[in-house]
């Protein structure tokens, strides 16, 4: 099932390059049924996934090859094919199956040259991305991890706008420092454990002297925060995604930062959770500074895309700041917000994407006055925003008020700071909202603007309708979580107890052996 | 407990009520498209829109009745929805009637509906005539959620509901340009309450580990001690969301631009239901705030002092909406005093008759701006009593009321919120003298609102405006509003020493039952004796007669008073008409900084530092590579081949050892 599911996307592009390129029409077709394909079968794992249970499910494990290497030095280390799903991943595997239609119905709109290439790039990065988050054996998560991003640098190098250039050599600039980190904490890790199964890993991982998890954390964190990317590694972001077309920016926004959110969760908190807590108030400061700093850098911009591009760096700072408050609450917001953030911003993307094939511009100055002629678009974008905003009732506001309640017992100083993002999200937000929809029409040209067609209804409506689902009934998605997240937490108070005891002197250790020995 | 389902249809009719009107907006669009007009659609989501409210209305009754054939019963609760589950704690929704909701209930319902009713006429040929009712009863299905919610954060999914629809009624006219800014402003002051009313609520799980409102209330007690302080904060964070809601200083200058919206907006929403919010959630917590006797009083200052500034900036207003607007702000202030000296239904008893005469004198407004072809200012009216007659005389029971002439409604409900500010004493006492001052100045403006617009020559041009009675839609909800404010003091008449009950202050007593027994532990209630509750009175319908008399008389023949005052005292006036200085404060003090500093961070910090030594390391990069260059073509595509081959290469060095 889940070979499938990763690599039916990789068979569709092989198709695809084996059809003539001239037939777009059937190409399209091709790309489209191998998605819907993959995301009923995304959907049917999610459907029978069982959120109670925290170990990994639809378990695939194969020898691979053998690695040469461990501590002693002659230890060898099997490279298990290992495939399987948690409570961790689920969603997201869900979530990308679920959006990979929708972005290949988007781009009819705006791939009209090398549209072959951009399919076959396309579903490689689709089976990138499901590989990530089902990989159980961390080899093959990076291997998956560099297969995800070499499609964006071509998607967004030739399909991209103006300054495409300059975004994908800053993007892959980034992109490359954080590999090669995250490369150094992948040998480390085996090295130190003999294994590279990431389950045997998160199990022995606790074993390894205080410094050296320090370390392997710290690098893990590095190549992860990179990606989030958490400030002041963010800088990558604002101009590939505007840059980026709009499939693109969706995928971007929706899934590949949540590859960063993700590693933090799996390889920082809960394989170090003491270098984790050692560190958290650091990651909770810039989560908390990441959220303000975004809506700020979001507020003063000019082109509606960038907008939407910084308010990433403000959203994500929210996932952050849940996974290092390390509660309860705060993983399980954490987790949902990852999903939240890529439907509501995968929406946003999507219908600046809506505009700008028709008026090619994204300067906000060029708009005003959209709601008079189009008012279906109006309604989606207000709809999107308010989402984005954390209107309770729709997403945003679940797991944002989960994140937060699960700091404040944590932080109530960087929950304050957090909570006044919510002020200046509505700030941002609505600006846009308003110089875009509303007052007079001043620019003529754009009284004639078409609304909506179908093709573009059909790519909005069920992301919509999950927004409203999950802000109405979160807790089917909750649940799947609550298994594997609860595991997290429990080793979390494990390590905070250890911790505690580290502190004390030896006498009173051995005291406090014994009550436990009892 | 439990059982009774049915409540959740009290908000979930307005709800499928707006989701339908908004079907036919859009049926609406496309028809016009097609070239038809598409009214009958439209008239169609009117009538939908108003037969809901009536199925509310009904609702709300049959559980008012239920609960007041059954006094053994103090709530009526459905079964709950299992909202969020965060773990360490989790929300379970259910839709609770008590005691104090039922007459929240029966507000909402009742004057919504009448207003529903009136816009059918006002709005009559508006294009967005649809579109309108689907916000009107988006607005009453939020509403409910925040009456009726059993938790707090269900309260909130009310509480910002009621906020964007008010966001999206303000800006219905947003092709004007104004109207869409002076909604954003209002979205965004609520915003500032609710980040305040989310920190309170966090403090809320921290203490109590549920978001249950009756849960919350009932263990207040128990905490005192060891939880004062933190209950105190919760306390006073959640105020601040008040605050927000409810335009209190210093969070109230979105409302005067909220009359951006069409005038029904201004009476439901922005007088008589959704600014009351505030109040009723202090109300529904008033054990929480009965422990804070500190942040009682702090809610008695903020009160008072919108009080005073509302009533202040009505004086000087042209803008007959303006007028109405400041003159909620500061009756929004009454409110909060009263809560603050734990007169928990003397509050509730301002709420409900504010929201009679209240509403009444925003439709009444309307009517007038309906029947003046959308002309606002009262400079350019005079003399209407001729042309609108029923208008003229409705308006005229409002403004009794407002100013509380002897025995109407308001007369009772603000002169019971001062007695009880007198006989609170100590701190109180400045309290009292700030609201008696208010209280005179609002006889002045009401009245002063009433000559202008009514009385005097008629100050427009007879040619292109001819003034006409609103047709019956508008003034039939007009009339039954003016039988209410007139005699909406029944609901709680003052106790007198005659045996027998204080009507409201006796239905609330289970609500407030634990606020009180933590209020005067043990001790009575403070009770006025006859002759000084006589007195109160008795200066009460004084000033009211006095000074409503003297606004009348100053500007019957006109506004040569207002001219005389600009003359005489121009700083004064200046700064009343630009109530207290207090917005552009803000535009100096506030917006600009934070609007600097958002350009500062996205130029100087973000792509000059940041990305500045970014692009520095990048050309370093590029610099020590460039032999690497010379191999590869330096294009991007070329780095990623490298890339994907270099990952190649070592899976396959790896499979090979």
């Amino acid at each position: 099932m889940l070979s499938a599911l990763t690599f039916l996307p990789l068979v569709g592009a092989i198709v695809i390059v084996a059809l003539p390129g001239r037939s777009v029409q059937l190409l399209r077709m091709v790309a489209l049924a191998v998605t819907v394909a993959v995301a009923a079968m995304g959907v049917s794992l999610f459907i029978g996934f069982d959120g109670t249970r925290a170990a990994a499910q639809n378990v695939l494990e194969t020898a691979w090859f053998t690695l040469p290497f461990g501590a002693s030095g002659a230890r060898e280390v099997d490279v298990h094919f290992f495939l399987g799903v948690d409570g961790v991943s689920i969603l997201l595997v869900a979530l990308t199956s679920i959006l990979m239609p929708l972005v290949v119905m988007s781009s009819i709109g705006h791939i009209n040259h090398r549209v072959k290439e951009f399919l076959v790039w396309l579903l490689v990065m689709e089976t990138g991305m499901l590989g990530v988050f089902l990989s159980l054996d961390v080899v093959l998560f990076y291997f998956f991890w560099e297969v995800s991003l070499v499609p964006l640098y071509f998607i967004v190098g030739i399909w991209g706008g103006d300054r495409r250039l300059y975004a994908t050599i800053k993007f892959f600039l980034y992109t490359v420092a954080g590999s090669l980190v995250m490369l150094v904490a992948v040998i480390g890790a085996i090295y130190y454990l003999g294994t590279s199964s990431i389950p045997a890993l998160v199990e022995s991982a606790s074993d390894l002297p205080a410094e050296t998890q320090a370390w392997l954390f710290g690098a893990f964190a590095l190549a992860f925060a990179i990606k989030v990317p958490i400030l002041p590694f963010h800088t990558w972001l604002a101009d590939a995604h505007t840059e980026a077309p709009t499939a693109g920016s969706v995928l971007l926004a929706a899934v590949l930062l949540k590859m960063g959110t993700y590693g933090l969760l799996r390889f920082g908190v809960e394989m170090f959770p003491e270098a984790a807590l050692t560190y958290a108030p650091v990651f909770l400061a810039l989560g908390a500074i990441g959220i303000v700093y975004g809506a700020f850098l979001a507020w003063a911009q000019t082109d509606l895309k960038r907008l939407i591009a910084c308010s990433s760096v403000s959203h994500l700072g929210f996932c952050v700041l849940g996974l290092f408050a390390m509660t309860e609450a705060g993983l399980r917001g954490s987790v949902l917000q990852m999903i939240n953030h890529g439907l509501s911003t995968g929406l946003l993307f999507l219908l600046v994407g809506m505009i700008y094939e028709r008026t090619h511009t994204r300067r906000l100055d060029r708009f005003g006055g959209i709601a008079t002629v189009m008012p279906v678009f109006s309604f989606f974008f207000v709809f999107t925003v308010l989402s984005s905003a954390g209107l309770p009732g729709l997403n945003g506001f679940v797991g944002e008020y989960m994140i937060l309640a699960g700091t404040f017992t944590v932080s109530p100083f960087w929950t304050a700071i957090s909570v006044s993002g919510v002020i200046f999200g509505a700030v941002y937000l609505l600006m846009a909202t308003r110089r875009v929809l509303f007052g007079p029409l001043v620019h003529e040209e754009n009284r004639k603007l078409l609304d909506l067609g179908g093709r573009e209804l059909a790519t909005l409506i069920p992301l919509v309708a999950l927004c409203v689902w999950i802000g109405v009934a979160p807790n089917g998605f909750i649940q799947k979580t609550a298994g594997s997240l609860d595991r997290i937490s429990h080793r979390v108070e494990r390590a905070q107890e250890h911790m505690r005891i580290g502190r004390l002197s030896t006498a009173q250790q051995t005291v406090l052996r014994t009550e436990v020995e009892r | 407990m439990g059982s009774f389902n049915w409540l959740w249809l009290l908000p979930f009719l307005p709800l499928a009520g707006s989701v339908c009107a908004a079907t036919m907006h859009f049926g609406t669009l496309r028809a016009r498209k097609e070239g038809n007009t598409g009214t009958r659609l439209s008239s169609i989501a009117g009538l939908i829109a108003c037969g809901v409210m009536a199925a509310a209305l009904a609702l709300s009754l049959y559980a008012f009745i239920q609960l007041a054939g059954n006094r053994e019963v103090t709530a009526l609760e459905s079964s709950s929805w299992a909202w969020i589950d965060a773990g360490s704690f989790s929300v379970e929704l259910s839709m609770v009637v008590d005691r104090l909701s039922s007459v929240m209930l029966l507000v909402i319902t009742g004057v919504g509906f009448l207003i529903h009713i009136y816009s059918i006429g006002y709005m009559k040929g508006d294009p967005g005539y649809a579109k309108f009712f689907a916000y009107l009863n988006l607005f009453v299905f939020a509403m409910l959620m925040l009456v009726l919610s059993s938790s707090l954060l269900g309260m909130f999914v009310g509480w910002e509901g009621v906020g964007l629809c008010s966001y999206l009624l303000i800006g219905f006219w947003h092709e004007k340009g104004w109207p869409a800014e002076a909604g954003q402003k209002a979205f965004v002051f609520n915003r500032v309450g609710d980040a305040c009313f989310l920190l309170g609520s966090f403090l809320l799980i921290a203490i109590f580990d549920t978001l249950d409102l009756s849960d919350i209330a009932n263990s207040v007690q128990a905490n005192i001690g060891a939880n004062s302080r933190l209950m105190a904060l919760a306390a006073l964070l959640l105020f601040g969301g008040a605050c927000g809601k409810s335009a209190q200083f210093p969070l109230f200058t979105w409302l005067p631009d909220a009359m951006a919206g069409p005038t029904p907006v201004s009476a439901l929403i922005h007088a008589a239901t959704m600014v009351t919010a505030g109040v009723y959630l202090l109300l529904r917590l008033n054990p929480l705030y009965a422990a804070a006797p500190t942040v009682l009083f702090i809610i008695g200052c903020v009160g008072a002092l919108t009080a005073l500034i509302g009533a202040s900036t009505a004086l000087m207003q042209r803008d007959i909406k303006k007028v109405l607007a400041y003159s909620t702000v500061s009756q929004l202030g009454y409110m909060f005093l009263g809560i603050a000296t734990g007169a928990w239904s003397a509050a509730l008893f301002h709420l409900v008759t504010h929201a009679f005469f209240k509403g009444l004198l925003f439709l009444g407004s309307g009517s007038v701006i309906h029947g003046m072809r959308d002309e606002q200012d009262m400079y350019k009216m005079g003399g209407l009593r001729r042309h609108m007659p029923r208008t003229y005389i409705t308006f005229l029971a409002g403004a009794a009321a407002l100013s509380g002439i002897p025995l109407t409604s308001g007369f009772f409900s603000k002169d019971e919120i001062l007695a009880h500010t007198f006989l609170h004493g100590g701190l109180y006492w400045p309290l009292w003298i700030v609201g008696i001052f208010s209280a005179i100045l609002t006889a002045f403006y009401t009245w002063r609102m009433v000559a202008l617009t009514f009385f005097g020559d008629e100050r427009f041009d007879a040619n292109k405006i001819r003034p006409h009675e609103s047709p019956a839609t508008m003034t039939l909800p007009l009339s039954i509003l003016a039988v209410l404010a007139l005699a909406g003091g029944l609901l709680n008449l003052p106790a007198l020493h005659i045996p027998g009950e204080q009507a409201l202050r006796d239905w609330i007593s289970p609500v407030t039952a634990a606020g009180d027994a933590i209020l005067y532990a043990g001790a009575q209630a403070h009770h006025p004796s006859l002759w000084l509750e006589l007195v109160l009175l008795a200066l009460g319908s004084a000033i009211a007669l006095v000074f409503a008399h003297k606004g009348f008389h100053g500007f019957k023949n006109g506004w040569q008073h207002d001219d005389a005052m600009r003359s005489k005292r121009p700083e004064l006036v200046g700064f009343l008409e630009h109530a207290w200085m207090v917005d552009s404060t803000y535009a100096a003090k506030i917006v600009a900084p934070l609007r600097l500093a958002s350009y500062v961070i996205a130029t100087l910090v973000d792509q000059m530092l940041i990305d500045g030594m970014v692009n520095g390391a990048g050309r370093l990069a590029m610099k020590s590579g460039s032999k690497l260059r010379s191999v590869v073509d330096g294009s991007v595509m070329s780095y990623a081949l490298w890339m994907g081959a270099g990952a190649s290469i070592l899976t396959v060095v790896w499979t090979c050892f």
